[in-house]
């Protein structure tokens, strides 16, 4: 169950009181159905941006993107968004919260044992009663996620997810993402300032530049799932893409 | 009142007494006092229940006692309740003695312009009946007022903070007559009601609805906005956005408006008792002024302020229940 999405030549402009401000400056990918692709670029650079233009909350301005054949004009679930700052609803519980995408669209009703289901997967069991207060940051981005990932949406979209995680549980995670994904098959769109992270998980690596963002590389990653950090392919891409970025120790150029 | 500070003191180092709660003894002792002064001294001018109000101090300091004698024996939550309205049992005590000197016993304070506390006490002996049909009768009409007006101020402010097309028409006309004082309503209201009851139910709702609706609107405007994107992206829509986001988001500003609008409509009851009423504390508050009854505004004043501070009470309850969620709020 997915889509393919397709980015195309978009371009936008956030009008500021000094005068416009380009963030996205001709973007184009094209995601075929099933696929995982990571988002690397500089931060401000329009990453997040181009995540709420694909998941519909606004409208670029110019430019057109099509998920499973048809125009995106309008948030919907089947393109589910996992913001980048967990924004939970601090007067819902954390049950509640997961719940939010069912209960919206009336879909709760016999289906409770999946929010359950999903607060295990992100280790937060024992934390289903509790408040979104009493979560540490990192707990209140796995919850974030599992609200993302209960509605099992065809496009998913992930900003920074593991961003405040210490590196077990995110590794924890990402081989979660990954079999999730491989039951699930939804199209993934990663963004991630973790460049190893965008290796392991994703089949293509996305290298923006600085604002407004430009599409500067497309690294592909032909390695068999799961990928080990030491494979050499994997190191020898990991220095590449640092040097896309521009931030490739002195030491590692070399090799 | 240098005593009532050194409490604390005589509590810590009260080495002769050990089991007594200073405090206790102390307001005990206030409480006594008066008492005594009341029975013995004689009144400047009769006032009724004199005998009445000694007992009661005199009962009040026996209570004390018994209380600051068995504190240490009850349990440890009832003991720090009590511990801690301390200090005002001093005060009233100390009050309460010279209270009655000034008033009752030296003239002072002359009659009628000042009642000592058996003068309060003869009201609600002599005129109890009436007094309650009358709270019953304000305890309607500001009930009806009240509740009419905060949920019909808290529907207007949720449509004002969720719709622009709305809040373009109706914040500038609500911050326009928000300032008017309700009394300044009367003359309309009397064209527009079919009886002066619907015409005072009105300004009371008036009163209490305004200040609901502007924090209602604030606080739904007040959201973080990407609440509802987070919402809207999981195909959420408007009546789910209203009940699940703009609702409870804007709670906190709601019960700050409900406190506002509570003390805006007991402020406004008397005036809307001047519509004609037949009872009502704020009728019995014009009617005592006029034949300088103020013994019996002084004792009204009284009802009126434990009621308010009782309904302060439970909507601080409700809001403990309600914002349980907030971070850092002591429920
Ligand atoms: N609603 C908005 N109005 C005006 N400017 C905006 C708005 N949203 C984002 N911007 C600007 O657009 C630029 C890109 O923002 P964006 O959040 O997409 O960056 P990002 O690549 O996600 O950065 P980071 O990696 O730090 O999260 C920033 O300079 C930001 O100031
Ligand atoms: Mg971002």
């Amino acid at each position: 169950m997915s889509m393919d999405l397709s980015i195309r030549n978009v371009s936008h402009s956030f009008a500021l009181q000094g005068g416009p401000l380009p963030v996205l400056d001709d973007i184009s990918l094209d995601i075929p159905a099933g696929s995982f692709i990571s988002l690397l670029g500089p931060s401000g650079c329009g990453k997040s941006t181009l995540l709420r233009f694909i998941a519909g909350l606004e409208l670029p301005g110019r430019g057109d993107i099509i998920a499973g054949g048809a125009p995106v004009r309008a948030p919907g679930p089947s393109r589910i968004l996992a913001f980048q700052d967990a924004t939970l609803f601090p007067w819902a519980t954390v049950w509640n919260n997961v719940a939010t995408g069912l209960a919206a669209r009336h879909e709760l009703k016999g289906r409770e044992s999946l929010i359950d289901d999903a607060l295990e997967l992100v280790r937060l069991g024992g934390f289903a009663k509790a408040y979104p207060h009493q979560l540490s940051g990192g707990m209140a981005q796995r919850a974030a996620l599992a609200r993302a990932l209960v509605n099992e949406p065809q496009i998913l979209l992930l900003d920074e997810p593991f961003g405040k995680l210490d590196a077990l549980t995110r590794m924890g995670l990402q081989e979660e993402l990954l079999a999730i994904w491989k039951r699930t098959g939804f199209t993934g769109v990663l963004v991630t300032h973790d460049v190893e992270e965008a290796l392991l998980l994703s089949g293509r690596v996305v290298v923006l530049s600085d604002r407004p963002a430009r599409v500067l590389r497309i690294f592909d990653v032909q390695r068999p799932l799961p990928r080990r950090r030491d494979d050499p392919a994997i190191v020898s891409l990991r220095i590449e893409i640092l040097t896309a970025l521009g931030h490739a120790p002195a030491g590692e150029v070399a090799a | 009142m240098s005593d009532v500070a050194d409490v604390p003191e005589i509590g810590r180092d009260g080495h002769r007494l050990p089991t007594l709660w200073a405090a206790g003894l102390l307001s005990s002792l206030g409480f006594a006092a008066t008492a005594a002064v009341t029975l013995i001294v004689p009144d400047v001018v009769p006032w009724g229940s004199t005998a009445l109000f000694a007992w009661i101090c005199a009962g009040s300091a026996l209570l004390l006692l018994m209380l600051s004698a068995s504190l240490v024996s009850l349990p440890e939550r009832f003991q720090n309740r009590v511990k801690a309205a301390g200090p005002w049992l001093v005060a009233i005590g100390v009050w309460l003695l010279l209270w009655e000197i000034s008033t009752a016993k030296l003239g002072w304070l002359p009659k009628p312009f000042f009642s000592p506390p058996q003068g309060l006490l003869q009201v609600y002996v002599s005129d109890g009946p009436r007094l309650l049909i009358c709270i019953l009768y304000s305890l309607r009409l500001w009930g009806l007022g009240f509740l009419s007006g905060i949920a019909v101020g808290y529907a207007l402010g949720l449509a004002l903070g969720w719709s622009p097309r709305f809040s373009y028409w109706g914040m500038p006309i609500l911050k326009l007559i928000g300032p008017v004082p309700a009394s300044a309503w009367i003359p309309v209201t009397f064209f527009f009601f079919p009886s002066t009851f619907h015409a005072s139910i009105f300004i009371v709702a008036l009163s209490s609805g305004i200040p609901v609706a502007i924090l209602t609107a604030s606080g739904v405007g007040s959201i973080n906005r990407a609440y509802y994107d987070v919402a809207r992206t999981m195909g959420a829509g408007d009546w789910y956005q209203i009940t699940h986001i703009a609702m409870p988001g804007s709670l906190p500003h709601v019960f700050v408006g409900l406190f506002m609008g509570l003390y805006y409509s007991f402020a406004v009851l008397v005036v809307a008792e001047m519509l004609g009423a037949k009872y009502g504390l704020g009728w019995y508050i014009q009617f005592q002024t006029a034949y300088s009854g103020y013994a019996n505004v002084y004792a009204t004043l009284i009802i009126m302020a434990a009621i308010c501070a009782g309904l302060v009470k439970l909507l601080f309850i409700i809001r403990g229940r309600l914002l349980g969620w907030q971070t850092g709020f002591i429920a």
